[in-house]
């Protein structure tokens, strides 16, 4: 296995012509960079020293180890769900890591978070960022219980960053045009947390539990508490109950 | 009546007659309220609109709008008094929501809100953010002026269209 950390940014260019790829050793956040280029522009980076995560939440970004990617995309319907479902094919393709999905768009393995995407529309335009923790040994007890890594949950091999990029770009040229009716059925046979999944969601007045019962027409998920009420999710905060 | 109240009443009248709505009444137990408009027009509110007002109207709003009824029912119809409350705040802009999500006051939890009633705003600036999904939608102001009143609360849901703030636009 090509366990080369460096970006072979030559090869990008070469199967994405059209695309502008840009690419930074070192940047805040691939977020802002990206902000205000022409859609289809792609901004990677080897580290982020303020990545972004949901909600004023931060991203751990290690340089050399992980994946940090923004997209500037024509925005639409169900679209960080169609994202999600590309990373986890591209995951796959690339590496044989098989990750779940909780609901929207977290890539997870086990309990673990192993890759988040979050997306902001500014000016008409969707810029998706995708952080992919890829050849991280170890993390800090704070985060361990709760993130991992693809090298650690491939018995400590290192993948290549330049063809999980490639694949990665590829995965989302092909699902993201899809009709929405589709994503939401690729989403749900991707996704145990989709139905049938003990959960906990955090919500302004209160964290609810209850049970996964599915998508509705737009793509929120629906919780079935104990007393058979179901309330629509239409933000994150979706965990695996604790059994 | 405290400020707020009228505030808040004022509020309830612009909704009603945004809508064309003809007659609007409350009856919540010893609370009842009733107010006319006129002329009247064909009612354009929808039911959906109407119940999700009534449902997120804080109990104030009711009970200054009671308030304001009994107030004018000395001199004249509740209509005609309606109509003068109303015209301090009359022409406000609101800022709608373009989808469903979550609403942001602030760019993160404990920061500084975007924006807060007497603030002055250029048209374009951001001034909350919703959030569907883990897509965060920026909110921009699309007049410059006066921000009056934010109409919702941090963290709650909005619906398509929710009005979000009102501006006096300059």
């Amino acid at each position: 296995m090509n366990a080369d950390k460096s970006l072979d940014l030559a090869s990008i260019r070469d199967a994405f012509p059209e695309r502008r790829i840009v690419y930074y050793d070192t940047v805040d956040s691939t977020m802002t960079a990206a902000a205000g280029l022409e859609p289809g522009s792609v901004v990677i980076a080897g580290e982020q020293t303020a990545g972004q995560g949901r909600h004023g939440h931060s991203w751990h970004s290690e340089a050399g180890n992980g994946l940090y990617v923004s997209l500037v995309l024509p925005p639409s319907p169900v679209l960080t769900l169609a994202l999600g479902l590309a990373t986890v094919e591209a995951v796959a393709q690339t590496t044989g890591v098989a990750c779940d999905l909780r609901w929207p768009n977290d890539l997870m393995i086990g309990p673990r978070k192993v890759a988040g995407i979050l997306v902001q529309l500014v000016d008409g335009r969707a810029i998706a960022g995708i952080g992919i923790n890829v050849n991280h040994r170890e993390f800090s007890a704070e985060l361990a219980g709760e993130a991992t890594s693809l090298r650690l949950a491939a018995g400590g091999r290192d993948f290549a960053l330049t063809e999980l990029v490639i694949e990665l770009l590829h995965a989302i040229e092909r699902v993201v045009p899809e009709d929405q009716e589709t994503i939401l059925r690729l989403f749900t046979q991707s996704s145990s947390y989709a139905a049938g999944r003990r959960v906990t969601v955090a919500l302004p007045d209160g964290v609810i539990e209850g049970t996964t019962v599915g998508l509705d027409a737009a793509g929120f998920l629906i919780v079935r508490k104990d007393d058979g009420t179901d309330t629509l999710i239409l933000a994150g905060g979706v965990r695996a109950a604790r059994s | 009546m405290k400020k707020q109240d009228i505030d808040d009443l004022r509020e309830l009248i612009e909704f009603l007659k945004q809508h064309q709505v003809a007659e609007f009444d409350v009856d919540r137990g010893d609370l009842k309220i009733r107010l006319k408009f006129n002329p009247p027009e064909s009612g354009t509110a929808s039911l959906s609109d109407l119940a999700r007002l009534l449902r997120t109207a804080p109990q104030s709003v009711a009970q200054a709008a009671a308030a304001a009824t009994e107030a004018a029912s000395g001199s004249g119809s509740a209509g005609a008094a309606a109509d003068s409350a109303a015209d301090p705040d009359a022409g406000l802009h609101l800022v709608k929501s373009p989808i469903v999500g979550t609403f942001y006051g602030s760019p993160s939890p404990g920061a500084a809100p975007f924006v807060a009633p007497g603030d002055h705003v250029e048209k374009g600036q951001v001034i909350g953010i919703i959030e569907a999904m883990k897509l965060m939608n920026e909110i921009e102001a699309d007049v410059s002026g006066e921000v009056v009143k934010c109409l919702v609360s941090n963290g709650q849901a909005i619906e398509f269209g929710q009005p979000l703030y009102s501006i006096r636009s300059a």
